[in-house]
This record gives structure tokens, C-alpha cells and sequence, in this order.
């Protein structure tokens, strides 16, 4: 099969440098050049990846490089629509990030241009690609707990706003600044934006779509983000099963500029755990473990290093294959269309209060 | 419970307590002839502890108290939410002012306020074959620190000793006073009797009372779909 040939695009997105290693080491891909969105990006880039060629601007890198097929979509939300149309424009196909937009009328724009221009679009979730998950798909399927009655799970990670700022910005995370409730002075852009994945798993779990929606948000544990770091949801799906979901950002963190080791303050800086309760038993699991630990340098803090983190080995695979074979994400646009839906109805619950069908 | 009633009876005369207070079962003492709710999970150690590191200044700014339960096949979930209330407003010492709950058979998923905003989630599942230890979760998260009873990066608690021989089996012992004793027995025992030592009666009586009114708001919540507030 002849390589993908690849670029990235902006470079400012938390997952950016998770491309690094499987676009420079998978066989399927020729990665083609990169395009950064500032200079702080793109001196971390060239501190870290040697021999891609870097472009100050999208144009650019588009103009010199006809050959691009595909692009990775590294980018805050609130570019997402223009790089699309740069992308749409040019027959490149296209890897967005988890959250293409919140704004359902651009959502529609995106699905029209990329079905106009007969593109593949895959929104890059990668959970989808983890063992564990693998595994808790298959129980399901082989009936180990029954019909599935409820869907526990915890998103929950560190704040990663002070590495990649433009997700404190609620323009930009969230599209546009709206008040997360009425005498509340914080923001919609904050951890909810940051975790689909749960949205997601739980549709692919149960086979079922959201029926009603509750959430609160909590105070802040980080109080001068002027978006919101804490918030649980509950809800029912169309099928009866009932969930509960946290997509916090409830483990604190040292507020370095690059992550790396040291950016700890709680020992564990992200887990997705998913407790599903059957008509026979409860499976527990925990997708990111076992682990190692340790208490060394730089904070002589205790720490928990994670011992594998290969996702996006497969999510490229799926991709390439998409693009090579004509075939259909298993996340694409219109699929996720109802998982983004579900995220602004947990901001509409949090601020009218009510419970929110959908 | 006749060797509950002889373990209380031997707190009683050792902390010189005169009071006659006999068990009337699991969750009632009744002293002189008042019958009292004991709340006995209060008296779990780890949970004192919790409510210390969240009350003595360890954890500063509390924004969320994050619980999950998962008992016995068969059991009544709004017994267990009575208790997950309680030890929600116990541990964080605050009034839970609104609910709202979404159920499904034997699980039940909840969300409740206190009267400052503090988020908690109580998650609850009736689905372990008879005789399995139940596992529960308890996890406050505040601006500075976080407090729990499971162990970071594990899913369930550990036992304080596991033994691998013809036959494997482990122990938790947490209470040499009440040695031999499992931790629920312990809790009962304990419980009974600091509503006998301090005279708490009266504070029993009015958490019950409090609890009752919100399970039925839990009821109520559970059958609308919809936040019911104090």
C-alpha cells in the first residue's frame, strides 16, 4: 500500500505531541510537514521532531506541499470549521480533534463539506483504540452481565490549560463566551470540553442514544479559571440504562508550559475509569492500568507513570485504512454529531437547572 | 447479635457507661426504653477520619464528595442511599439541600447539593452475588488535596492481610478492643455505644429525621426525573 502522505496543521492541541512517534514510525505514512499556529509551538515542535519540514502558516505549507493527502487538525476548537474548509477546498482528508465545534450550525457546515467533497473525516477518539476497552466491548457483547442497566465513568484528568492556554479561553474552547449559569461569573468552555470520550463510549456501549440529561456544576477547585474545572452529570438513555459521568479536571497540577514529568501535584494525572452494572454483575475497569510508580525527580513527589499509552497506533491504522479502502469512520461527523449534542445539553441542564431531554 | 449485645456490654462496664442500652437490631439501640437509630457507619473509622482531614484544615476549599456503593443482589438501594446521605453531610459537616436521582432497577445514580454548592455523587448498584463483600468508594476533592478511601490508582481496598495456602483467604481486622469482630460488627457496636456514652440520642433522632425527608425527596425525584430541593 503506497504511505498516507501526512501533515499537521496548528500544532496547539494537548494531544499534538501524541502524533510524534506514530506518524514518524508507522510504515502507512510519509508524514509531509507541519504547519505551527505561534512560535511557542513551534519551537517545541523543533525541539522535538527533527527532519519534518515547519511552516509558519497553513497556506503555505498547502501551497508547498500538492502531495498532502491527509491532515491532522492539531488545533483549538475555534479553528476547526476554517482548517476544514482549507482541507475541503484541496481533497485532503482530514483527522479532527475530539471536539470538531459546539456550534451545531457549524457542525452542519462541516458534515456538508466534507460529504460534498466525498472526504473522510475521523474524529479522533481514541479510547476507542484501548485494550481495556477492547476488552469491556467484548464482555459486553458475550452477554458476562447481562443487559446493561447502568454506565458509571469517570473522564478525569489534570487541568492542561496553562500548557495549552487556548483551552481557558471560552472562545476558543468552548466558540464563543457564554455564562455558565446565571449569577455564576464562570464560563462554558472548560473540562467538560476537554472529555467526550465517556459521551461516546457509553452510546457505543449500550448501543442507545441520550435520552435526558442533569448536571451540576461544582465551585471551582482552581478558582481563577473563568471556566469550569468541576461537574458531574447523571442521565438516562434512550434504552432505559441509566449513567453517571465526570469529566473533571479534578487532578491538580503544576502549571508548567510543557508537560512533562513533574506536572503532578495529585500522583495521577488522568484516569478513565467505566463501572457497568447488568441485570447479572458489575464490571469494573480501570483502562489506563496496571502501573508503576515512583517518588523521584523533579518533586520527589509520588507519582504514577503509566506503563502503556498506544492508542494512537491504532486510530492512525483506522485511518489510513478509511482513506486507502473508501470506507466509513467508525467516528465520524454525523456519528458524533449526537455525542456533542448530549455536551451542550449538560451546559444547558447546568444552567436552567432542569433536567434536559433530548 | 447476642455477641454484639456482650461486646457492648463489655464497653459499657469497662468505660463505666450506666445506662442500659441493648441492641435492638443492626441499626437501633434502644436506651432506656428510647428506640435509636445508631447511624453505625459513622462510627467506621475510616470515615471519622475523612471527616477529620475534611474539617481540621487538611483539605481546603471542598468542591465535590464523589461516592459509589455497590451491595448485595436483591438489596434495597434507598437503604443504601440513607446511608451514602448521611455519611456525605457527616464527612463534610454541611446540610444537602436538593437532589436528584435516576434509576434504573437494582441501580440508582444521584446527584445532590449542599447548601454552600458542594457537588455530590452518589452512585449505587445492588448487582453482587449474595455473601460478596460490598465495595464502596468514598472521595472528597477540594482545592487543595484530595481525601479518599481507596488508594490511589486501585479500584477496589486492599485487606490488611492476605494468606495463599490450600485454601486463600484474607483479614481485616481495624479494632483490638473488638477484636475478632468484622468492620460492620465493629461499627454497630461502636456506635451504639457513643450514643449511650455521650447521651447523641437526640442527634440521631433528628438526622434520621432529616434522612427520611430526603429519601422521599429521592423518591419523588427518582419518579419525575426532575431536582427536588429542601
Amino acid at each position: 500500500m503506497k504511505p498516507l502522505k501526512i501533515a499537521m496543521m496548528s500544532m496547539t492541541h494537548g494531544h499534538t505531541r501524541k502524533y510524534y512517534q506514530v506518524l514518524k514510525e508507522n510504515p502507512k505514512l510519509d508524514w509531509v510537514a507541519v504547519s505551527t499556529a505561534n512560535d511557542d509551538v513551534k519551537k517545541i515542535f523543533l525541539d522535538s521532531v527533527e527532519g519534518i519540514p515547519c511552516y509558519d502558516s497553513e497556506l503555505e505549507m498547502l501551497d508547498a506541499h500538492p502531495e498532502i493527502e491527509a491532515v491532522v487538525l492539531a488545533s483549538e476548537n475555534s479553528d476547526h470549521l476554517r482548517q476544514m474548509k482549507l482541507c475541503a477546498e484541496r481533497g485532503i482528508h482530514i483527522l479532527s480533534m475530539k471536539v470538531p465545534t459546539f456550534d451545531m450550525d457549524e457542525y452542519d457546515e462541516m458534515i456538508k463539506l466534507v460529504d460534498e467533497n466525498n472526504l473522510v473525516c475521523q474524529i479522533e477518539l481514541e479510547m476507542h483504540y484501548n485494550p481495556v476497552i477492547a476488552r469491556l466491548k467484548e464482555l459486553v457483547k458475550n452477554g458476562e452481565i447481562g443487559k446493561i442497566k447502568s454506565f458509571n465513568a469517570t473522564n478525569i484528568t489534570l487541568s492542561p490549560v496553562w500548557a495549552f492556554p487556548w483551552q481557558g479561553v471560552p472562545e476558543k474552547s468552548y466558540g464563543k463566551r457564554v455564562s455558565i449559569k446565571d449569577g455564576d461569573s464562570r464560563f462554558r468552555g472548560g473540562a467538560l470540553c476537554d472529555h467526550p470520550h465517556i459521551f461516546d463510549m457509553i452510546r457505543h456501549m449500550t448501543g442507545s442514544d441520550f435520552e435526558s440529561i442533569y448536571a451540576e456544576v461544582a465551585p471551582n477547585i482552581r478558582p481563577d479559571l473563568e471556566e469550569e474545572d468541576m461537574l458531574s452529570v447523571i442521565g438516562r438513555m434512550k434504552d432505559g440504562t441509566i449513567f453517571s459521568l465526570d469529566p473533571s479536571w479534578s487532578k491538580m497540577e503544576e502549571r508548567i508550559p510543557v508537560p512533562g514529568p513533574g506536572w503532578e501535584v495529585f500522583p495521577k494525572r488522568m484516569e478513565v475509569n467505566i463501572t457497568l452494572n447488568g441485570e447479572k454483575g458489575t464490571v469494573m475497569a480501570d483502562c489506563f492500568g496496571p502501573n508503576v510508580y515512583h517518588n523521584g525527580c523533579p518533586n520527589d513527589r509520588y507519582t504514577v507513570q503509566y506503563t502503556y499509552f498506544d492508542e494512537w497506533v491504532g486510530l492512525i491504522d483506522e485511518f489510513v485504512d478509511n482513506i486507502r479502502n473508501n470506507k466509513t469512520p467508525l467516528i465520524n461527523l454525523k456519528w458524533h454529531k449526537k455525542t456533542i449534542e448530549a455536551m451542550n445539553a449538560v451546559y444547558e441542564s447546568i444552567a436552567t437547572g432542569k433536567t434536559v431531554k433530548l | 447479635m447476642k455477641k454484639l449485645q456482650e461486646k457492648l456490654d463489655f464497653l459499657l462496664e469497662k468505660y463505666s457507661v450506666d445506662k442500659k442500652a441493648v441492641l435492638k437490631d443492626v441499626k437501633t439501640v434502644v436506651i432506656d426504653g428510647k428506640e435509636i437509630p445508631i447511624l453505625s457507619h459513622r462510627s467506621e473509622r475510616r470515615f471519622v477520619e475523612l471527616k477529620n482531614i475534611v474539617n481540621n484544615g487538611t483539605l481546603v476549599g471542598v468542591s465535590v464528595m464523589r461516592v459509589a456503593r455497590i451491595v448485595e443482589s436483591g438489596k434495597d438501594l434507598y437503604e443504601a442511599l440513607y446511608r451514602e446521605l448521611d455519611l456525605c453531610q457527616f464527612i463534610l459537616q454541611r446540610k444537602i439541600k436538593s437532589i436528584t436521582v435516576m434509576e434504573n432497577g437494582n441501580v440508582m445514580n444521584t446527584i445532590a447539593t449542599t447548601e454552600d454548592g458542594v457537588v455530590c455523587t452518589i452512585e449505587i448498584s445492588a448487582t453482587l452475588a449474595k455473601g460478596e463483600i460490598e465495595k464502596d468508594k468514598h472521595e472528597i476533592i477540594s482545592q487543595r488535596g484530595i481525601a479518599c478511601d481507596v488508594v490511589v490508582d486501585a479500584q477496589l481496598k486492599q485487606d490488611s492481610i492476605y494468606v495463599f495456602g490450600s485454601e486463600n483467604k484474607k483479614y481485616t481486622d481495624v479494632d483490638f478492643e473488638l477484636y475478632g469482630l468484622s468492620i460492620d460488627e465493629i461499627a454497630i457496636v461502636r456506635a451504639a455505644f457513643s450514643v449511650a456514652q455521650n447521651n447523641t440520642s437526640d442527634e440521631m433522632l433528628s438526622a434520621d429525621k432529616t434522612l427520611c425527608t430526603l429519601i422521599g425527596m429521592a423518591k419523588k425525584s427518582a419518579l419525575s426525573g426532575e431536582r427536588e430541593v429542601m
